[in-house]
């Protein structure tokens, strides 16, 4: 197993150039940043195979996104607003047209794709609204899964996953596929399975839209507690306030541009409501030590 | 609405879409219910109309726009296909009101105003083109079974052709019936067993291929009829579109495949079977039977697509929840092993039959072979089956995990993907051995020349099973890409590489194919263990069914590489998120 922390994995050339377009202005006290988008615009119009219409507005308007080391924020707005996109940018999953992403000090836009994909593997946790449990594999299997792609051997990663189904109260769903769970039960063990990798960053993009409030609350708590314990930064896109309300800070956005001009800066000490996030029992999270190191 | 609109509303570009979406609306006004069905087709304009903002588009690869506005609102999955329905039952509140004419009206001004369609329901521009390529692979799949069932068929005719004094069927069978008296070969009626024999084993990899073509083209259209079914077209709308769109599809497919016929037919005229080659009078089926062929495609074609509309008929909401299927049981093992055991002792015991007669003995032979034959069919999911959950226990890279999981997922499609290659092996091992006797040094001329033409024929039975199969596997391959293309994609997303998921998929079809060939050609190889002492003086005939072996490999690997390159297609082409 030989999984190196990915912030490392950069080299010189990667760091940021000294063409450094606007330094992170941060509070006293605030924590350091983790994340930094730069002036990002995404033209799907300029994409060769894009499937969008000539004409349309750019998805992304010269945005400014920012988020601290184990910082929560919600990004809001109406549909069309650009926030899965910037959701989708930050983490590397789209290249921006102009504009920088920035992970810890690295332009992740000047790394290649498999660098890339090695990053997002290691270093950030994903949690969609449904449909990223693979049918055919059972949950302990689901969640050993991003272990495995990085190289860990089957039993160890199995044995890793079991724990984290065990913290998140399913152990008892181990041999069950994702097609024998309700949908609240899919997205803890996608969350499980986001943060077994020891993640720096969350990215949740609607995670509780095909759940009911009840069962939608619950899986926040879970997510929330599973993050601080972690210490891992949460990104996360909703059309809800009160699931934004789980986040100390919201960052609104129309048209794709961000609204908040505070977004330039960080948010100050973290929320009261992260700390409130209440951790159900047989949810206990200690804090890891190594945070942000896959691996 | 006519088939034919309904059916150009699914395929057409962008350009003029928008006038066939008002086309559909309108027609569909009219065919709707005065009250309670008002509303429906005013839903449909709810979620069209926003999403032509979205994916029309003059891109000259966009082949179906339409098609894509409508599938995007149903999505292949249970959950998101419920969704949508859901959504479209929350549509904006005063059409459960009644009230449609204003609602029509704005929500057509939403549709020209696009500030307007963000508080529309969220559409997705759909990949280009998913529908007319499927499509394209279930022509291409309708194409190849029908050029190697015109070559079966013409090799079939040709025996007749030679068999039969006047060169009929009517007069092979009923020499009254014969019009002239030609010279006739002498082992002619044999040689039309044996192609007959040879026809029944193809039928089972052809008609694989044809179901699939079938199974993948009808999947991806169930997608679009849901979604029609939802907005208020009516059944008999829905059944005539599957039928026209499934018989379209089968008769390009099988015109393409007589062009086939006609091209493989130099390579059949170039094999010596009796000592001489075939002509194109001999091959040559004639028109009836490239009609019957055709209508034959079509009609296939036509079931299938009718059966798998059926749960969409009965539900708008025709998805099912995905369940584990049932592993085949230990006892198809136990009962497949005696069975051998017995055909062993029975084919070591055929001289005891020698005094009742030739016929006797063939008839006793094939049926053996036979019989195994069909017990093979019987055992290889539960031989798939018992490989995969071994491979499973302790994978050695999530590639592997993921594959056998998907095979464990469903053994029977899994088997399937192989069943006409793990045939063809049998059948070609036992015909290599009479290659082996027909290169033995104490047979007269007229033996060797027969077991030669079983040996040819066995190996151009497996070179066809090859053929079939390959395409087949890659369909399929292909058809669980689309099926799987979103989790997939999340996947990749989550920082899964690409080359992760092609060697599963690799690991998918070939860990089926290496356990049913070692099987199949061990099965056949043991029923023949008391000849297999002269292939040590024989190579080359051996060597012939490791080539046969390997080219199946080689084929199936060519369909394992397209449907890569399908996923690699979906992967890279651009969408922009539902924001």
């Amino acid at each position: 197993m030989n999984v190196q922390n990915p912030s490392q994995q950069f080299s010189v050339n990667d760091a940021p150039s000294a063409k450094q377009p606007r330094a992170v202005h941060t509070q006293p006290g605030a924590p350091t940043p983790v994340l930094h988008g730069i002036d990002l615009v995404m033209d799907y119009n300029a994409t060769s195979r894009s499937t969008i219409q000539p004409g349309q507005p750019p998805a992304l308007n010269h945005a400014n996104f920012l988020v601290g080391e184990g910082e929560r924020v919600a990004i809001m707005g109406p549909s069309g607003s650009g926030k899965s996109t910037l959701l989708h940018v930050l983490a590397g999953i789209t290249k921006p047209t102009t504009g920088r992403v920035m992970f810890r000090g690295a332009d992740i836009d000047r790394i290649s794709e498999a660098e890339r994909t090695r990053l997002r593997r290691q270093a950030f946790g994903f949690v969609f609204q449904s449909g990223q449990l693979l049918p055919e594999l059972p949950a302990v299997e689901n969640v050993a899964l991003p272990l495995m792609l990085s190289g860990m051997p089957y039993r160890e990663a199995t044995d890793r996953a079991l724990s984290w189904l065990d913290r998140i109260g399913l152990r008892h769903l181990m041999f069950s596929r994702p097609g024998e769970m309700s949908g609240g039960q899919m997205q803890r063990v996608a969350i499980a399975r986001a943060l077994c990798v020891n993640p720096a960053i969350i990215f949740a993009d609607e995670p509780t839209g095909a759940l009911d409030q009840n069962t939608g609350r619950d899986v926040m708590q879970l997510l929330m507690a599973a993050a601080a314990a972690n210490n891992a930064a949460v990104v996360l896109v909703t059309h809800d306030p009160n699931i934004a309300a789980f986040c100390g800070r919201t960052v609104h956005m129309r048209d794709g541009i961000v609204l908040d001009a505070a977004n330039q800066r960080m948010g100050g000490a973290m929320p009261a409501a992260v700390g409130a996030v209440p951790v159900g029992p047989g949810s206990s999270f200690p804090r890891n030590p190594s945070q942000g190191v896959a691996r | 609405m006519n088939t034919f609109a309904l059916w150009r509303l699914f395929h057409r570009g962008s350009f003029g879409m928008s006038r066939s979406l008002r086309t559909v609306r309108r027609d569909m006004r009219s065919d709707a219910q005065p009250t309670a069905n008002a509303a429906v087709p005013d839903m449909a304009t709810a979620n069209m109309q926003p999403a032509t903002t979205v994916s029309e588009q003059p891109s000259p690869t966009s082949a179906d726009g339409a098609a894509g506005t409508a599938a995007t609102a149903a999505s292949s999955t249970a959950d998101t296909a419920t969704a949508r329905a859901s959504d479209m039952t929350r549509a904006p509140q005063s059409i459960a009101s009644g009230d449609t004419a204003v609602d029509c009206a704005a929500i057509d001004a939403a549709a020209v105003e696009p500030t307007s369609t963000a508080d529309a329901q969220p559409v997705r521009a759909r990949r280009r083109g998913d529908g007319d390529f499927t499509g394209m692979l279930a022509v291409i799949a309708f194409a190849a079974a029908t050029a190697i069932f015109l070559t079966v068929l013409g090799g079939l005719h040709g025996f007749i052709w030679r068999a039969s004094p006047d060169h009929t069927v009517g007069c092979m069978f009923d020499a009254a019936r014969c019009t002239s008296h030609a010279n006739v070969s002498a082992d002619g009626e044999f040689y039309v067993t044996l192609a007959i024999f040879a026809c029944v084993l193809l039928i089972v990899p052809f008609t694989t291929l044809a179901g699939s073509a079938a199974r993948l083209a009808a999947t991806r259209r169930d997608e679009r009829l849901a979604t029609l079914r939802l907005v208020g077209a009516t059944t008999s709308q829905v059944t005539r579109l599957t039928a026209f769109e499934a018989v379209s599809q089968a008769v390009l497919g099988a015109l393409i495949g007589i062009g086939g016929y006609f091209a493989i037919m130099p390579l059949i005229m170039m094999l010596t079977f009796e000592n001489r080659r075939f002509t194109f009078e001999q091959l040559w089926v004639g028109p009836v039977a490239l009609v019957g062929t055709v209508a034959g495609v079509a009609l296939l074609a036509l079931v299938s697509a009718l059966l798998t509309l059926r749960r969409v008929a009965i539900t708008p909401l025709g998805v099912t929840a995905r369940q584990g299927s049932t592993l085949p049981s230990g006892w198809r093992a136990v009962i497949f092993v005696v069975v051998l055991i017995g055909g062993f002792i029975m084919l070591n015991s055929l001289q005891l039959f020698a005094q009742v007669g030739r016929i006797v003995v063939y008839a006793i032979a094939f049926g053996i072979i036979g019989g195994c034959f069909m017990l093979l069919n019987l055992i290889g999911s539960w031989i798939v089956t018992a490989v995969a959950k071994t491979r499973v226990r302790r994978p050695k890279n999530a590639a592997v995990m993921i594959a056998m999981r998907r095979i464990l997922d469903n053994p029977k499609r899994a088997w399937r993907n192989v069943s006409g290659i793990a045939l063809a092996v049998f059948i070609a091992g036992i015909t290599s051995v009479c290659g082996i006797l027909a290169a033995g040094d104490n047979a007269d001329a007229r033996a060797v020349t027969l077991m030669h033409d079983i040996a040819l024929g066995g190996t151009l039975t497996l070179v066809f099973a090859a053929v079939l199969a390959a395409v087949s596997s890659g369909i399929m391959q292909s058809a669980n890409v689309y099926d799987q293309a979103a989790e997939y994609h999340m996947l990749i997303l989550e920082g899964t590489d690409a080359r992760t998921l092609r060697r599963a998929r690799f690991s998918e079809v070939l860990t089926p194919l290496n356990t049913v060939i070692i099987v199949a050609a061990g099965c056949s190889m043991f029923l023949m263990l008391p000849l297999l002492g002269s292939a040590l003086t024989a190579p080359a005939v051996l060597l012939r069914l490791v080539f046969g072996i390997a080219l199946c490999y080689a084929l199936v690997s060519v369909g394992a590489l397209c449907a890569n390159r399908t996923a690699a297609r979906l992967d890279t082409v651009s969408r922009r998120r539902d924001d």
